[in-house]
C-alpha cells in the first residue's frame, strides 16, 4: 500500500491520485469536524480541508510521512471561521442535556439525551476555553493525534501545546469539580 | 472517570464512517476544477472505482462470440458457481448480513500448503498467455464481495461499523469508467501506473520489481521491506485495477515470484470458500500480511486480502485503542464482459 508521502509525490504529476488520501483520511477528519461542528456543516470544511491540501501539496514536506497532523491542521484552521457555531452547540448540549452534533446519528429519542451532568459541565467549560486552548486539547483527545503531532498541525512549538493543554485540563477540572478527579497522568 | 476520559466518550458518540456523499461529492467537483475539465473528469471516474478489479477470467472463445451478441459470461474462477453467484439486486441484498458476521472463509489464510513460488509464477503465466487481449474500453460487471473482521468487542460500540458487503460493480478493462449500485467499498490495490503506461514498462521482471520500488522509493535508502513492500503492492494494484494484456500479467506474476520473502501457497481459501492458490508477502517491518489468490484453473485473481499477526490492542494515553491491522479481504464472485455499465450478465 503506497504511503502518504508517496500519493503526494505522485499526485504532482497525477493530481487524480490525491483522491486516495482522500479516501483513507476523509473519515477521521470528518468525524472530528463533525465532533466539533456537527454533521451540517462538516461537508462543506471536510471537502474544503482537502482541496486546500491539494493545492498546498506542492510545499508538504514528504519526509514527515503521516499527513495527518497536517489535514488536522487545515481543518482547524477552517473551523476557526465558525467558532460560535461550535461554541454556540457546546452551550446547547451544557444547557439542554441533549447533544445537538449525536442527534443525527440516533433515531431514538431517549439515546438522544446521553449527557450526564459531567458532561453538560464539561460542554460547558469547552464553551468558555480560549481558541487556542481548546484547539490543542480537541486535536488530541478528538483528532488522536501526540502532542509533537499537534504542533505540527497548530505550527507552534510543542512546548506551546503541553502548557495549552495543561492549562486547558486544569479548567475543565476546575469547572468539573469533584465530577472528574484530578488526574496524575498527562499525556503525551 | 478524567476530564480526558470524558472528552473522548464525547468523541466516540459520533461514529466513525466512510466520508459522507456530500463531502465526496464537493471533493471531486473542487478537485475536477482544478485539473482542468478534460482531465477532470476522466479522473473522477477513474478514482471511483473501489481498489478492486483484477483481469477477466478465462474464457477467450466465448468473448469473441459472446461480445458480439452484446454480452459474454466469463467463467468462474473457482468453487463457486454462476448460480450462487447470482445477478445483481437479490442476491446482493440477501446475502448481505449484519455486523460482526463473518462469511464462509474468512479469517487469514495462512493454512495450506506451501508450494514454490516460482513454480507458481511458471504454471501461472504459462496459462494466463493463452486468453485473450481485452480492449481498454470494454465494459466488465464484476460482483464484489468484501470482508473486514470486526473489532474486538471491548472496543466495540453502538456505532461499529459494517463488516461485510457485497455489491455489483461495472468498469472498463482500463478502469477510466467505474460504475456501482452498492456502497463502493475497497480495500486496496490501488494501480501506480496510468494504463496507458503499461507498455512503457519494464518487460524483464527484476526490471519490472525495481522499476515499482523506485516509484515509491526513489532515493538510495531504500532498505529491503521498503523495495519489497512497494514492489507487491505495485504489482497487486495493477492486477486488480485494469484487464491486462495476458503478456503483461504473466511477467508480473514472474515479478512477484522474484520478490525476496515473497513465497506461495496451495489450497488457500477466500472469504467465499472457494479454494485457490496465493503469493503471499510475510508481514515486515513497512508491511502487514498481504496475500494474492489466484484461480487454480484460470490463474486469474480471485481475491486479495491482508491483515497483521502479532501484536495486541492497548489503550491509547488519550483514551482510544490502537492495535494490530484486522484481516479484510475482497472476493470477486462474477465477472462478466457486458455491452454497458449496468447490463447484467
Amino acid at each position: 500500500m503506497l504511503d502518504d508521502a508517496a500519493i503526494i509525490r505522485l499526485s504532482l504529476t497525477e493530481p487524480e491520485r490525491f483522491e486516495l488520501l482522500f479516501q483513507r483520511h476523509a473519515p477521521s477528519i470528518q468525524r472530528y469536524v463533525v465532533r466539533r461542528l456537527g454533521a451540517d456543516a462538516a461537508d462543506d470544511i471536510v471537502s474544503e480541508t482537502f482541496l486546500l491540501a491539494f493545492r498546498q501539496r506542492g510545499g508538504y514536506d514528504c519526509t514527515r510521512g503521516n499527513v495527518l497532523p497536517w489535514l488536522y491542521g487545515i481543518a482547524t484552521n477552517l473551523l476557526g471561521r465558525h467558532r460560535r457555531d461550535e461554541i454556540r452547540l457546546y452551550r446547547a448540549l451544557a444547557r439542554t442535556g441533549i447533544d445537538p452534533v449525536v442527534a443525527p446519528f440516533t433515531d431514538q429519542v431517549d439515546e438522544r439525551v446521553t449527557a450526564t451532568a459531567a458532561s453538560r459541565r464539561l460542554a460547558a467549560a469547552l464553551a468558555a476555553l480560549p481558541a487556542a486552548y481548546r484547539d490543542a486539547l480537541l486535536l488530541v483527545t478528538w483528532g488522536g493525534l501526540s502532542y509533537e503531532e499537534t504542533a505540527t498541525a497548530l505550527g507552534v512549538p510543542v512546548g506551546t501545546v503541553r502548557s495549552r493543554i495543561s492549562r486547558a485540563r486544569a479548567d475543565l477540572r476546575s469547572t468539573l469539580g469533584d465530577l472528574a478527579p484530578a488526574s496524575t497522568e498527562e499525556t503525551s | 472517570m478524567n476530564e480526558l476520559d470524558l472528552l473522548t466518550r464525547l468523541r466516540d458518540e459520533v461514529p466513525l464512517t466512510d466520508a459522507s456523499p456530500g463531502a465526496r461529492r464537493a471533493f471531486q467537483d473542487g478537485l475536477a476544477g482544478a485539473t482542468g475539465p478534460s482531465r477532470a473528469r476522466r479522473s473522477r471516474l477513474r478514482l471511483r472505482r473501489p481498489p478492486g478489479f483484477s483481469p477477466i477470467l478465462a474464457g477467450a472463445t466465448a468473448l469473441a462470440v459472446g461480445v458480439t451478441a452484446g454480452v459474454a459470461v466469463l467463467a468462474l474462477p473457482s468453487g463457486r458457481q454462476p448460480s450462487t453467484a447470482s445477478p445483481a439486486g437479490s442476491a446482493t441484498t440477501a446475502r448481505a448480513t449484519p455486523t460482526g458476521t463473518a462469511p464462509t472463509g474468512a479469517g487469514p489464510k495462512i493454512a495450506g500448503t506451501t508450494r514454490s513460488a516460482q513454480l507458481l509464477a511458471d504454471t501461472a503465466a504459462n496459462t494466463v498467455l493463452s486468453q485473450p487481449t481485452v480492449k481498454a474500453d470494454q465494459w466488465v460487471y464484476r460482483k464484489v464481495e468484501t470482508y473486514r473482521a470486526p473489532l474486538p468487542t471491548f472496543i466495540q460500540t453502538k456505532f461499529q461499523l459494517r463488516t461485510y458487503n457485497v455489491e455489483n460493480t461495472w468498469t472498463t478493462a482500463d478502469g477510466d469508467h467505474f460504475y456501482t449500485t452498492g456502497s463502493d467499498w475497497g480495500l486496496g490495490g490501488y494501480p501506480t501506473v496510468p494504463y496507458s503506461r503499461l507498455g512503457t514498462l519494464p518487460a524483464h521482471p527484476v526490471a519490472l520489481d525495481a522499476y515499482l520500488a523506485h516509484q515509491q522509493y526513489p532515493g538510495p535508502n531504500a532498505t529491503t521491506a521498503n523495495k519489497a513492500t512497494s514492489e507487491f503492492s505495485g504489482i497487486e494494484g495493477l492486477l486488480i485495477a485494469y484487464v491486462l494484456p495476458p503478456k503483461l500479467t504473466a511477467e508480473l506474476y514472474h515479478a512477484l515470484a522474484d520478490i525476496p520473502t515473497v513465497y506461495a501457497k496451495s489450497n488457500v481459501k477466500d472469504i467465499a470458500g472457494r479454494v485457490g492458490v496465493a503469493f503471499i508477502l510475510p508481514q515486515n517491518g513497512q508491511s502487514v500480511n498481504q496475500e494474492i489468490i489466484l484461480s487454480p484453473t484460470s490463474y486469474q485473481v480471485i481475491a486479495d486480502a491482508d491483515w497483521e499477526t502479532g501484536g495486541h490492542w492497548v489503550k491509547t494515553k488519550t483514551g482510544g485503542w490502537a492495535g494490530p491491522v484486522p484481516f479484510s479481504e475482497q472476493a470477486f464472485l462474477a465477472e462478466a464482459f457486458v455491452s454497458g455499465r449496468g447490463k447484467l450478465p
